[in-house]
C-alpha cells in the first residue's frame, strides 16, 4: 500500500489547494462589536407614570396613549378653562415614558424629561414658560432618569433627579452642570432605594424611597450644597410604603390604607414635623395617583374606584366608580374632578362636579398616534 | 428553505449577477491563455505535450464515483447561481439549520454566517465558482495526480460546508434522521473527494468497494436504529397539538415554491405521515435496516463478479437486486422526504439520498475485477521509437490542461473569499442594497458657519484642504442617528493615518434640542469626544434652517412625542471645498454588518474624494 512515493509534487499541490480552501472557507470577518451605547428598555416602572398635576398655568396630566408603541403623552387644561388639549413637547421621542415637574408652589409652568430609549443615554430636559403656552429645552441630565413619576423635582434653577443607577443628580444652575449626590448611608432597617424627589428650598432636598427588603418608605431630608448631603432622616407619623412624593407632601400605603403625609413646621422654632391625613381603606397600590392643587391628592384604586382628598385637614372623598380605562384623575374647573380615558388614540374627557353622583362626558383629544417615527 | 429576498436581495442579485459575470469573463481569459498554452505546446513541443506510456482504463468504481459526484458537484455549483443566494442562504439557511445544534456548534456556523453576512455577493459567486470548478476537474481527470487533487479539493470544500454550511449536518442536533439529510450530503461529497483522492492502484483491488458498501450499510444501519429511536419522536403523529416531527418536516417542504405536482404529492403524504405515523416510520425504518444489511452482507461476503459471457450466479443476482431496490428506495425518499432538495429558491443540493446512491453503486462497482490495460495503439510504439511528432499529437493529455483550467477556476472563487475574510470590515454592498448606491457629482459645498460642541465657532470654509464628510444628526434621537455617528467613527478608522486629513462633521438636525449642551451630550454619549477631527455644529434656529436648506435636508418636528423627523444624508466634500458625493446614510436595521459596510461606502466615498482633490 506504499502508494505517496512519486507523488510529492501532485501532494505538495494538493496541500496548496486544501490550504486555500481551508483559508476561504474557515476564515471570517471579526463582527463588530454589538451596539456599545446600547441598553435594554426601561423595566415596568413600580408606580405607573401616569399622573396629574395643577400650576398656575394650569392641570396637566401625563398618560400613555396607543398600545403599540405607547408613545406618553402631555395634556393640559390651561387656567380656569374647561377644556383640554394635548400639549406634549415636541422634538424627543415619549415612547419611554416622561416625567413631569412642577415648582413647589405651583408657580411657572411644567418640567417634562423624556426617558431615554434604545441607544439614547442621557436624557432630554423641556420646560414650559411660566405661561404653559410653550416648550424649550433645558439641558439635558447627563444620565437616564429612573422610571418613577417622581424622580424629577425643579424649583428655580435648582433641579434633582434620580438615575437609573439610583444616583441623585443635582443641579443648581438650570441643569448646566450636575452633580452626583452621595448615596445615604444604610439606616436600621437597611439599605435605602431612593425613587422620589423634591425640592425643599435653594440647598434643600428631600427624597424619598424604600428601606431595606421590606421595602418600608423613608422620607431624607439633605443637603444641594456642600461636600454631602448629610442625609437625615425625617420622622414619619406612619410607617407604610411610599407611593409618591412631591413638595412637602408624600403619598403611602399605610397599614390602615392610604394616607397624605404633610409637612408643617411648628411655630416658632421652624422644626419639621409630618402629619398624617386619616386613611384611606385599599387594597393595593393605587393604579395611578397624582396631586390636586398645592395640598389635594387622588388615587385611581384597582376596580375603577377612585377618591380625592383636597384641603390640608380634608379627609379622602370617594368618587363614584370612575369611566372604563380612565388613566388619570386631574383637576377640573370650578373644583370639580376629570378623568382622563384613554380609548385608542383618543382621550375621553368625564368630569365630576363637586357633588355630582356621576361622571358626564365632556371632550375627546385625538392623539395622532405615532407608529414609530425616523431620525 | 426560504423565498427570495426583498429590495435589497434584489439589489444584491443584480451585484451578485455582476460579480458573476466579471468573473466568467476573468475564466475566459484563463481558458484562453491555457488553450493557447496547450496548442503551442502541442505543435511546438510534442514531446512535453504526449502522454507517458499507455494509459489504463479507469475501474469502473472509480469512474461512477467520479463522475457522479463531478455532476453533483457541477450541479451544486449551477444551483448557487440562483439570485437569492447572497441575501438568503446565511441567515434562511445556515443559521436555521445550526439553530437546534449545541453552542459550540453555532459558534462555528456563526464564523460562516459572518463571512456571507459581511461579504454577500463575494461569498456566493466564490461558492458558484468554487464548486463548479470542482465538478469540471472531477469530469475532466479521469486519473493520475490532476484527478487526485481535484478529489482533494472535492473532500476538503465538502468537509467546509459540512461543517459551517450544514453544522456537521445536525448529528449534534436532536431530530436527526436518515430521511431528512443525516448525516449531511458535504459529509458524502467530503468521503467521496477523500477515497478519489486515493492513488490509482488502489482502485484495483475490491477494498475500496468493499469500505464503500460496508461503510454505508453500518451507516443506514445505525441511522435506522436513531429512526427507530422511542425518544426521536419519529413514531408520533402529534405531539402538543401539533404535527410530529416527519408530519411536519414533510409539511414544511410542501409549502416550498416549487411545482404543482410536487405540492400536491408532499401534501398528500404529509397528511398520511399525520394520519398514519407509525406506519410510514415502520416503513422508513425496514427500508434502512434491510438496506444497510444487504451493503453490509454484501461488503462482507461479496458474490463472485461474473465475467463477461458466463452465467450470473444466484448469490450475485441477489445482490445486485437487492442494490438496485435499494438505490429505487433512496429515491423515493429523495422524493417523498427530502423533496428533491433543490427548489424554493435556496435550494444548495439535491440532500443526501442521490449521494448516498453513487457512493453504495460505485461501492458495488467496485466489487468488479479490475480492467486490464488498455492495448496499446500499434502506432504508439513506433511512432516513440520513431519519434514522429505528429502522430504523438493525438495522445497530448488534454483532460490535464482542461483540469488546470478547471482548478482555475476554483481558485476564482477561492482566492476572492479568502481575500475577503481576511478584511475586518463589510462589503460596502450591503450598505448600497439598504440605501441605494452613492450619488457621485460635484458641485460646490455651500458654505456655513455654526457652532462646535466645545462652544468655538466653526466655518465650513476653515476646514479647505480637509476632506469633510458631513452629516445631519439629531442629538436626541434614539436609533439612526447614533448609528450613523458609530459609522462615521467606523469610517475614521478605517482610514486610519489618512484621517488626518478628514473632518467628521454633523450639524444637528432638531428644532428644539439645539444646543451645545446637546451635542456635548451626544458627543459624550457616542465617545466621539476621542475622536480630534470630529465636530458637532449647532447655532440659531435660523442658522440651522438655512444650512439645512441648502443641503436639501427636510427637518420637521413630529407631534404627539415622536422624534423629530430628518432626512439622513451624508455629503462628502472634497479639500477643495466640492461636494463629490451624496449618501443616503438611513442606516436601516443598524446591524453590525450593515454598521460596518455603511462605514466601508463612507471610507471609499472620503477615499475617492481624496484623490479627486
Amino acid at each position: 500500500m506504499r502508494w505517496w512515493p512519486g507523488r510529492v509534487s501532485g501532494l505538495a499541490a494538493a496541500v496548496a489547494g486544501a490550504v486555500i480552501l481551508t483559508a476561504a472557507a474557515c476564515a471570517a470577518p471579526r463582527p463588530v462589536p454589538a451596539r456599545t451605547g446600547a441598553a435594554p428598555e426601561p423595566p415596568a416602572p413600580a408606580v405607573p407614570l401616569t399622573t396629574s398635576l395643577a400650576t398656575a398655568a394650569g392641570s396637566w396630566a401625563v398618560v400613555p396613549v396607543s398600545s403599540r408603541p405607547v408613545f406618553w403623552q402631555v395634556l393640559v387644561r390651561p387656567g380656569t378653562a374647561g377644556t383640554w388639549r394635548l400639549d406634549t413637547p415636541p422634538g424627543a421621542a415619549s415612547n419611554g415614558g416622561l416625567v413631569a415637574a412642577a415648582e413647589p408652589d405651583g408657580a411657572g409652568g411644567l418640567t417634562v424629561a423624556f426617558r431615554p430609549t434604545q441607544d439614547l443615554t442621557f436624557t432630554p430636559l423641556a420646560a414650559t414658560a411660566p405661561g404653559g403656552t410653550a416648550w424649550t429645552a433645558a439641558p439635558p441630565l447627563r444620565a437616564r432618569i429612573t422610571a418613577s413619576p417622581d424622580a424629577l423635582a425643579v424649583s428655580g434653577r435648582v433641579m434633582a433627579a434620580v438615575a437609573g443607577s439610583g444616583a441623585v443628580e443635582a443641579s443648581t444652575d438650570g441643569g448646566t452642570t450636575w452633580r452626583t449626590l452621595p448615596g445615604p448611608a444604610p439606616r436600621a432597617c437597611g439599605a435605602v432605594r431612593i425613587t422620589s424627589l423634591s425640592v425643599t428650598g435653594p440647598t434643600g432636598l428631600l427624597a424619598g424611597g424604600a428601606c431595606g427588603p421590606g421595602g418600608t418608605a423613608v422620607l431624607l431630608s439633605g443637603a444641594l450644597a456642600g461636600p454631602s448631603a448629610g442625609w437625615r432622616t425625617v420622622s414619619l407619623p406612619v410607617p407604610g410604603r411610599l407611593v409618591r412624593l412631591a413638595g412637602r407632601r408624600a403619598l403611602v400605603r399605610a397599614p390602615g390604607g392610604l394616607v397624605v403625609l404633610r409637612e408643617a413646621r411648628a411655630a416658632g422654632r421652624g422644626v419639621p414635623r409630618w402629619s398624617a391625613s386619616a386613611p384611606l381603606p385599599v387594597t393595593g397600590t393605587p393604579v395611578a395617583s397624582g396631586w390636586l392643587g398645592s395640598s389635594g391628592a387622588w388615587a385611581l384604586l384597582p376596580g375603577g374606584g377612585a377618591a380625592v382628598i383636597t384641603g390640608s385637614r380634608a379627609a379622602w372623598r370617594t368618587l363614584p366608580r370612575v369611566p372604563a380605562r380612565t388613566a388619570a384623575l386631574a383637576s377640573g374647573p370650578g373644583g370639580s374632578a376629570d378623568a382622563l380615558a384613554v380609548s385608542g388614540p383618543d382621550v375621553v374627557v368625564w368630569r365630576n362636579g363637586p357633588s355630582a353622583s356621576r361622571w358626564t362626558r365632556v371632550q375627546t383629544v385625538r392623539v395622532p398616534v405615532q407608529y414609530g417615527s425616523s431620525g | 428553505m426560504g423565498s427570495g429576498p426583498g429590495a435589497s436581495g434584489a439589489f444584491l442579485a443584480g451585484a451578485f449577477r455582476s460579480a458573476l459575470l466579471h468573473q466568467l469573463a476573468v475564466i475566459a481569459v484563463i481558458s484562453l491563455i491555457l488553450l493557447a498554452a496547450w496548442t503551442v505546446i502541442r505543435w511546438r513541443f510534442p514531446a512535453l505535450a504526449a502522454g507517458g506510456g499507455v494509459p489504463r482504463r479507469e475501474p469502473s468504481a472509480r469512474w461512477a464515483l467520479r463522475t457522479g459526484f463531478g455532476v453533483l458537484w457541477l450541479l451544486d455549483g449551477i444551483l448557487q447561481l440562483q439570485p437569492a443566494m447572497p441575501a438568503g442562504l446565511a441567515d434562511q439557511v445556515i443559521r436555521p439549520a445550526a439553530a437546534s445544534s449545541p453552542g459550540w456548534t453555532q459558534s462555528l456556523v456563526n464564523w460562516a454566517v459572518t463571512l456571507w453576512d459581511y461579504h454577500p455577493v463575494t461569498a456566493a459567486s466564490s461558492a458558484v465558482w468554487i464548486q463548479v470548478g470542482i465538478g469540471l476537474a472531477l469530469l475532466c481527470a479521469p486519473r493520475g495526480p490532476w484527478s487526485r487533487l481535484a478529489a482533494l479539493a472535492g473532500a476538503g470544500w465538502g468537509l467546509a460546508v459540512w461543517v459551517f454550511g450544514e453544522a456537521f449536518g445536525g448529528i449534534f442536533a436532536p431530530g436527526l434522521s436518515a430521511l431528512f439529510g443525516a448525516p449531511g450530503a458535504a459529509l458524502l461529497y467530503a468521503v467521496a473527494g477523500a477515497l478519489l483522492a486515493l492513488p490509482g492502484r488502489a482502485w484495483r483491488r475490491r477494498w475500496p468497494g468493499r469500505v464503500l458498501l460496508g461503510a454505508t450499510g453500518a451507516a443506514f444501519l445505525v441511522l435506522a436504529v436513531v429512526q427507530a429511536w422511542p425518544s426521536s419522536g419519529f413514531w408520533k403523529g402529534t405531539v402538543a397539538g401539533k404535527p410530529g416531527p416527519l408530519a411536519s418536516m414533510i409539511g414544511s417542504m410542501a409549502s416550498t415554491p416549487q411545482p404543482r405536482a410536487l405540492t400536491d404529492l408532499l401534501t398528500g403524504f404529509g397528511n398520511l405521515a399525520r394520519s398514519d405515523t407509525v406506519a410510514v416510520n415502520l416503513v422508513a425504518v425496514l427500508v434502512l435496516t434491510a438496506g444497510g444489511a444487504a451493503l453490509a452482507v454484501t461488503a462482507a461476503r461479496p458474490a463472485p463478479w461474473p465475467a463477461a459471457g458466463e452465467p450470473v450466479s444466484r448469490a450475485a443476482r441477489a445482490q445486485r437486486y437487492a442494490v438496485a431496490a435499494l438505490a429505487v428506495c433512496c429515491l423515493v425518499i429523495w422524493l417523498l422526504f427530502q423533496d428533491l432538495g433543490f427548489f424554493g429558491g435556496l435550494g444548495t443540493d439535491p440532500n443526501s439520498m442521490v449521494p448516498l446512491i453513487v457512493l453504495f453503486g460505485a461501492g458495488y462497482l467496485g466489487l468488479a475485477p479490475a480492467p486490464a490495460p488498455a492495448p496499446a495503439p500499434a502506432d504508439a510504439v513506433s511512432s516513440r521509437e520513431a519519434g514522429a511528432a505528429g502522430q504523438r499529437a493525438a495522445r497530448v493529455p488534454g483532460y490535464a490542461v482542461a483540469t488546470l483550467g478547471s482548478l482555475a477556476v476554483v481558485l476564482v472563487g477561492a482566492v476572492p473569499m479568502a481575500a475577503a475574510s481576511a478584511q475586518p470590515n463589510a462589503d460596502p454592498v450591503v450598505a448600497e442594497a439598504s440605501a441605494g448606491q452613492v450619488s457621485v457629482f460635484s458641485k460646490p459645498a455651500p458654505g456655513f458657519t455654526l457652532t462646535s460642541q466645545r462652544g468655538r465657532p466653526v466655518a465650513l470654509s476653515a476646514l479647505r484642504g480637509k476632506t469633510v464628510l458631513l452629516t445631519f444628526l439629531d442629538p436626541v434621537c434614539t436609533t439612526d442617528c447614533p448609528v450613523i455617528a458609530r459609522e462615521m467613527l467606523l469610517a475614521d478608522r478605517q482610514l486610519r493615518a489618512r484621517a488626518r486629513a478628514v473632518a467628521l462633521v454633523a450639524v444637528v438636525a432638531n428644532p428644539t434640542y439645539l444646543s451645545t449642551a446637546y451635542t456635548r451630550a451626544f458627543t459624550r454619549q457616542e465617545g466621539l469626544g476621542a475622536a480630534p477631527n470630529w465636530l458637532y455644529l449647532t447655532g440659531s434656529l435660523r442658522q440651522l434652517r438655512a444650512v439645512w436648506d441648502h443641503y436639501g435636508v427636510q427637518v420637521e418636528d413630529s407631534p404627539a412625542g415622536a422624534m423629530t423627523s430628518h432626512d439622513d444624508l451624508a455629503f462628502v466634500i472634497s479639500p477643495r471645498g466640492v461636494i463629490t458625493a451624496e449618501l443616503n446614510a438611513d442606516p436601516g436595521p443598524g446591524t453590525p454588518v450593515t454598521t460596518s459596510s455603511f462605514a466601508t461606502l463612507m471610507a471609499d466615498s472620503v477615499r475617492h474624494a481624496m484623490r479627486a482633490g
